[in-house]
């Protein structure tokens, strides 16, 4: 070793003890604010972002006042036609969560938000996604070619898996989990909202059954084909759509068709989304003598579906209502 | 030369090295989404200066489009038109998605973020043809698309206000626009964009560009190109399959460097186009424009548009254009037109952003 060695590795010490010492007062400003202001930053809520407003209401329903759950499309609006609006992209950005039907139902809207986003935790691979139709049972999938002269089909089966009310239990308990591991410390309060909310489902779902048990195997035609888990669980009997295909509007041929199908089959009911027009479904009603029911099929759709049950409660009555001449 | 490969691929894997030449493959399932969609054209009435063929097939895009790895997704889209060897890359870039700081980092070829119209590929635009003011001062339909870098980045602002600035690198050739001579002939491009919702039915976007390239006039001869743009959308969204509005303009200044001095030409589209039915909406633009070489001759055109979607995948536009070029000394050429345009998409064709 040269002389004068340990002289400058005693410098060399001064020197890096002086820098970290800056370096640490330079970090220590902004720490202290920092921890001054942590008591806001702790009790920040867990931000969950839905493409539906039924995830967002059982979202909010599981986490309480530990969660903060908003959707991007509202209850009253196609979900299949969501404008990517760069808004969208500001909530993606700074979620925590995000909870999409899946099914390629966001398939028009989601992947470029989600590419501006900046937020790798919300991406498919990332630990806050969820898709809500993991676990759910799901309906017409198709068999064999697919092909679009089926119309707007999805390939991976109907994504308004939501209406079915044991569907709702599935995704209650996937977002239960999904909180839970994301806020380890808010389990207990998510795994009681979970069963608080199962109770309640349950008292529902023999409220409803009962209600509509008197019309169990009615015929009925629906504009979209976004009833089809709402009907089997309902034990309704859907004979034809007002779209003569997925995502086509009626024709003239195809409302000749249904008619005929109507008066055939004594079709008392068609049932239509709240973001279709009314006027096809209503000339084919006052050739058939059936009525047209309105109703959402998503929480917010009208203002009385405020939440996932409630939402049932405004649909079954209102079948009820119009099978039952009342 | 295989042979060379073969064994470099074998040195590569040998030495645990990746190489794309030892990718595996698992069946289709890691194949890019692909993508055509078609665009025709049919042309009626008479143009003497910029006449478009009868029938043509403007464009054949096929867009390929995958995630490539944890870190980045590809997306590549070429052009093919009615002539033989009629073949481009429109765009083909890699997206860097996770980088720190909220970037975005793009990095090929690509459509640059010069306003509106320059960003959008041909088959979402509201019209068949080719507004005055792109053609006369950004060049050809496609404006600046060019092989280059892109780096935008989200910035803080108020409350519900999107706000991303975008700076981008171009080699600096451009179809009649730029022409890159040496390595140092870079175009740099500035874009700030604006978004906010006024409601829930309606939202304001504004936008501002600038960029810089040496010119077709040779080298040290560069034009500067500034665009301001401005969208109003509506769509209501319980009524929303079956209204919507959208207004739009879009101004451009372009200053051409030329041995004759600087020559300032600005050129205005405005565009506004509002859906009739479920299928069906109704358009109107208005084109003013300048010549990028000569700012005493200004054209103007106004075009009245149907389109009609028979279903998402395929689309049907009349338009009805008339346009009066200015000619200097020799006067004025109108041209009254008729355009059909029928475009179809097959496949799996990535949704578009806002």
């Amino acid at each position: 070793m040269k002389p004068g060695a340990d002289n400058r590795r005693a410098v060399d010490r001064i020197f890096l003890l002086r820098r970290s010492l800056a370096v640490s007062l330079f970090l220590s400003i902004p720490l202290s604010l920092f921890l001054f202001l942590s008591p806001a930053s702790a009790a920040r809520k867990l931000r969950v972002v839905t493409t539906l407003s039924d995830f967002a209401s059982l979202a909010q329903t599981i986490g309480g006042d530990r969660v903060e759950a908003t959707s991007l499309a509202k209850g009253y609006q196609d979900p299949h036609f969501v404008e990517p609006k760069p808004s969208f992209i500001l909530r993606l950005h700074d979620a925590d969560v995000l909870i999409v039907a899946g099914l390629e139902l966001e398939i028009g809207y989601l992947p470029p938000l989600l590419d501006q986003a900046r937020n790798d935790a919300i991406r498919p691979t990332g630990t806050g996604y969820l898709d809500a139709s993991v676990g759910c049972e799901i309906l017409e999938k198709p068999t064999g070619q697919v092909t679009r002269a089926m119309g707007d089909v999805h390939p991976y089966g109907n994504p308004h898996f939501w209406l079915d009310p044991n569907n709702g239990r599935i995704i209650a308990r996937a977002i239960a989990a999904k909180l839970s591991a994301l806020d380890p410390d808010g389990r207990a309060v998510y795994e009681k909202n979970l069963a608080a909310f199962e109770a309640r489902l349950t008292e529902a779902e023999a409220r409803w059954t009962k209600t509509l048990a008197p019309f169990a195997g009615a015929k009925i035609v629906t504009y979209h084909a976004s009833w089809p888990n709402f009907a089997k669980y309902f034990h309704l009997d859907i004979v034809g759509y007002l779209e003569p295909k997925p995502g086509i509007p009626p024709t003239p041929q195809h409302k000749l068709e249904i008619i005929n199908l109507m008066l055939q089959e004594k079709v008392p009911l068609i049932l239509m989304e709240v973001y279709f027009d009314r006027k096809d479904p209503d000339f084919v009603a006052s050739k058939t003598g059936a009525k047209v029911v309105m109703i959402p099929p998503s929480v917010g759709g009208v203002p009385e579906a405020k939440d996932y049950i409630s939402l049932f409660d405004v649909d079954v009555n209102s079948i009820a209502r119009a099978l039952g001449g009342k | 030369m295989q042979i060379r490969t073969a064994a470099l691929a074998a040195l590569l894997g040998a030495v645990g090295l990746p190489s794309l030449a030892q990718t595996p493959q698992t069946g289709n399932v890691f194949n890019p989404n692909i993508s055509a969609i078609g665009d025709f054209l049919a042309v009626a009435g008479h143009n003497a200066v910029d006449p478009l063929p009868s029938l043509s097939l403007h464009e054949a895009e096929v867009g390929l489009q995958a995630i490539v790895d944890p870190y980045a997704r590809g997306d590549i889209f070429l052009t093919f038109g009615t002539e033989k060897g009629d073949v481009g890359v429109e765009e083909a870039y890699i997206t860097f998605l996770n980088l720190p700081g909220d970037f975005l980092l793009k990095a090929g070829k690509l459509k640059g973020a010069f306003g509106k119209l320059n960003t959008e590929h041909l088959h979402v635009r509201l019209f068949a043809d080719v507004p005055l003011p792109m053609k006369n001062l950004l060049g050809s339909e496609d404006g600046v698309d060019d092989a280059g870098l892109s780096l935008s980045h989200l910035i803080p602002a108020p409350a519900g206000i999107f706000l991303e600035a975008t700076a981008q690198l171009f080699r600096g050739t451009s179809e009649n626009l730029f022409q890159a001579n040496t390595r140092n002939d870079v175009e740099p491009l500035f874009h700030l964009r604006g978004y906010g919702d006024l409601s829930e039915s309606s939202n304001l976007e504004v936008g501002g560009s600038w960029t810089r390239g040496t010119n077709l006039q040779g080298p040290g001869f560069h034009t500067s190109l500034t665009g301001i743009d401005a969208t109003f959308r509506w769509k209501p969204l319980q009524r929303g399959l079956y209204r919507s509005l959208l207004v739009r303009a879009e101004l451009y200044l372009s200053e051409q460097g030329a041995p004759t001095g600087t020559v300032r030409a600005t050129g205005i589209y405005a565009l506004a186009q509002y859906q009739l039915g479920r299928r069906w909406f109704a358009g109107y633009r208005h084109d003013e424009s300048d010549h990028a070489d000569d700012a005493s001759l200004h054209d103007r055109g106004d075009s009245l548009i149907l389109t009609f979607w028979p279903s998402e995948f395929s689309q049907v536009r009349t338009q009805v254009r008339r346009n009066v070029y200015d000619l200097g000394a020799a006067g004025k050429s109108n041209a009254t037109e008729l355009i059909v345009q029928l475009q179809f998409s097959i496949g799996a064709h990535g949704a578009h952003s806002f």
